[in-house]
């Protein structure tokens, strides 16, 4: 029997984006977006600098 | 040739991120970062120097290969190069292709005790910068009268080597009269602080002025190597794969937002300024590029004339520039498999498609620019196409091509199965691909982390995506288990020693784990070995690598030695 805390792979296509999109359980995916979230919200101007390449790339 | 058994390679330019912020020190010179880079390498697997005379670099056990690019003179900035080994199949290239992720990365974060600097696989920096993925597949380059008129050719081009070596001499001798000179200067004036390698090491300016030397003094001589490759070598093939390559963005392109916070499909198909180029050397961008064909011609004629005599071969290098570095196995493992088959078809007469797509680059960018899938492109034959229509002509040409071959690999029906399930996907429920395909993981992460964040939070989530770390945000997911994933993490840690049993990389690898430790030179190329120095050394070709298909894969090589 599926657990029903978890999301599978077939939810149509109009499944709101807050939604899991796999196999996943809500507090972990939740979790995951909340530190993504915040992390790209900390110095992205330095981080963007912090990448450096040759002028023109390869 | 069979199904899936061309040989395949995967060249990967990994960007430098440097937190300064967090290790409270200056950024070194990309040259002290590559150098502790090796130096970790060499403490975590068997390794051999690179033999060659302008690149400085490792091989390792597994056969594959690291090298610093574009560092030139100065070394001030860089890009870290990793070659996988020469494999066949897309399984075997996403495993090597996994293991040198692995390798590379945790060798850089191991450089620097305490200040650890990351690297950044993807294809464009936040100021539009392209470097990334190369695809490299073993191809035949012509047949009959074209293959005949593509030696010709190669002839006919082999005195631009001398020139271009005049040419290079009086580079040289106007570099070194500038270092020479801003030495005394600094010198006279007292400014001289450190011993005069280092000092030559941080005059970043003399990067832009050898390029812009060469590229002046390369720029008649390009005129017909452009024509000849234009013309000879892979056309046929160029011209069948050409709309197979602008569409396949929508499978696996890794995502890229824009200056104006536009998202595209593909990261690097927005910087391809030409179909057929030489990677750079003269501001092109290429789909296909022919700079190993320049090197062969212009360069390596006097310094490995070998090289040059390899290009006579009915069987050479087809090197496309277009793919995105993938961090998703799967769309890589797609990316990889689905090329394979077009060109396993191609090559047996069962692929000819009856239209052209004649403005190829317009079209390349159009499909990369919209998410919605919908726009279509003009073929010839009055036919007017979306990516999804082009890649379906596609794979009922490869269906076809399976069924009626006989002994296909599992492997080959697996990519069939896998193609037609994303196709299918992409038009009805893209969002179950979340994970498999980079450009709809990366564009879940941006709505996630709101549209209304400033567009240099949601730049960083487009760059951090691809940074090897657990810091980065494909590796946060995948940390979580909540990706899909092809190999186990045991083969991708044997994958980091070991090479392929069955192609020249295996042999090469035998070489390095033999004579890592010894006190005998070995140096190592591509093509060939040097065990010793001077009169006593040894040659052993690997380009003589043949197969013994009724043997166990481990005792399957043999090699001859010169």
């Amino acid at each position: 029997m599926t657990n029903p805390s978890l999301h599978t792979l077939t939810q149509p296509s109009t499944t709101p984006q807050t939604q899991p999109p796999l196999t996943v359980d809500v507090a972990t995916w939740n979790r995951l977006m909340s530190d993504i979230r915040r992390d790209s919200q900390q110095q992205p101007a330095e981080y963007l600098n912090e990448v450096v390449v040759p002028e023109g790339g390869e | 040739m069979e199904v899936f058994d061309r040989l395949v390679g995967l060249e990967t330019e990994y960007a430098v991120r440097y937190p300064e912020h967090q290790a409270g020190t200056q950024r070194p010179a990309f040259s002290t970062m590559f150098q502790a880079l090796l130096g970790a390498l060499r403490k975590r697997v068997p390794t051999a120097e690179v033999r060659h005379p302008l690149k400085i670099g490792l091989f390792m056990a597994n056969g594959g290969a690291v090298w610093s690019e574009s560092a030139g003179v100065s070394a001030a900035s860089g890009l870290v190069e990793g070659a996988i080994p020469e494999c066949r199949g897309p399984r075997q290239v996403t495993l090597y292709q996994r293991a040198q992720d692995r390798l590379l990365g945790d060798a850089a974060q191991a450089a620097f005790e305490g200040t650890p600097f990351f690297l950044v696989k993807n294809d464009r920096d936040s100021q539009g910068n392209a470097y990334g993925a190369q695809e490299n597949y073993e191809a035949v380059v012509a047949s009959g009268v074209g293959l005949w008129c593509y030696r010709l050719g190669l002839v006919l081009l082999a005195p631009a080597g001398v020139f271009v070596w005049l040419a290079f001499l009086l580079i040289i001798i106007l570099c070194l009269a500038a270092m020479f000179g801003v030495l005394i200067v600094q010198a006279f004036r007292g400014a001289l602080t450190q011993k005069p390698v280092a000092a030559v090491n941080e005059l970043p300016w003399l990067d832009s002025l050898i390029l812009w030397l060469v590229r002046i003094f390369l720029v008649p001589l390009a005129i017909p190597m452009w024509f000849f490759a234009w013309l000879l070598p892979f056309r046929r093939t160029r011209i069948a794969l050409t709309p197979f390559l602008a569409s396949r963005s929508i499978f696996c392109g890794a995502g890229m937002l824009d200056e104006q916070d536009h998202f595209h499909l593909a990261d690097k198909a927005g910087a391809i300024n030409c179909v057929v180029g030489f990677g750079g050397l003269i501001f092109d961008r290429p789909l296909f590029s022919f700079g190993h064909f320049f090197k062969a011609i212009c360069f390596d004629i006097f310094l490995v004339p070998r090289h040059y005599f390899d290009l006579f071969r009915a069987r050479q290098r087809l090197q496309i520039n277009l793919g995105d570095s993938n961090m998703a196995e799967w769309a890589e493992y797609l990316r990889v498999g689905t090329t394979l088959l077009v060109l396993d078809a191609f090559e047996a007469g069962k692929l000819n498609p009856p239209f052209r797509l004649p403005r190829a680059l317009g079209a390349l960018h159009r499909i990369s620019r919209d998410s919605t899938l919908k726009t279509k492109v003009r073929l010839t034959g009055g036919r007017e196409w979306t990516a999804l229509e082009i890649q379906r002509w596609y794979w009922e040409a490869c269906h076809d091509f399976l069924r009626s071959t006989p002994g296909v690999p599992r492997e080959a029906w697996h990519v069939l199965e896998m193609w037609l399930d994303v196709l299918h996907a992409l038009e009805n429920q893209p969002e179950t691909l979340f994970g498999k395909v980079d450009w709809i993981t990366k564009q879940r992460l941006l709505v996630e982390a709101g549209t209304d964040a400033p567009w240099e939070a949601r730049k960083k989530i487009d760059l951090r995506y691809h940074e090897l770390s657990s810091g980065g945000y494909f590796q946060r997911l995948q940390l979580a288990g909540i990706l899909p994933e092809i190999h186990t993490p045991e083969a991708i840690e044997q994958a980091t020693r070991t090479p392929p049993s069955d192609s020249p990389a295996a042999v090469r690898g035998r070489y390095i784990r033999e004579y890592a430790d010894s006190s005998e030179s070995l140096r190592v190329g591509w093509h060939h070995l040097i065990l010793g120095r001077g009169r006593a050394s040894r040659t052993i070709l690997l380009t003589r690598f043949r197969r013994l298909r009724e043997t166990p894969p481990d005792t399957a090589t043999t090699l001859s030695d010169e």
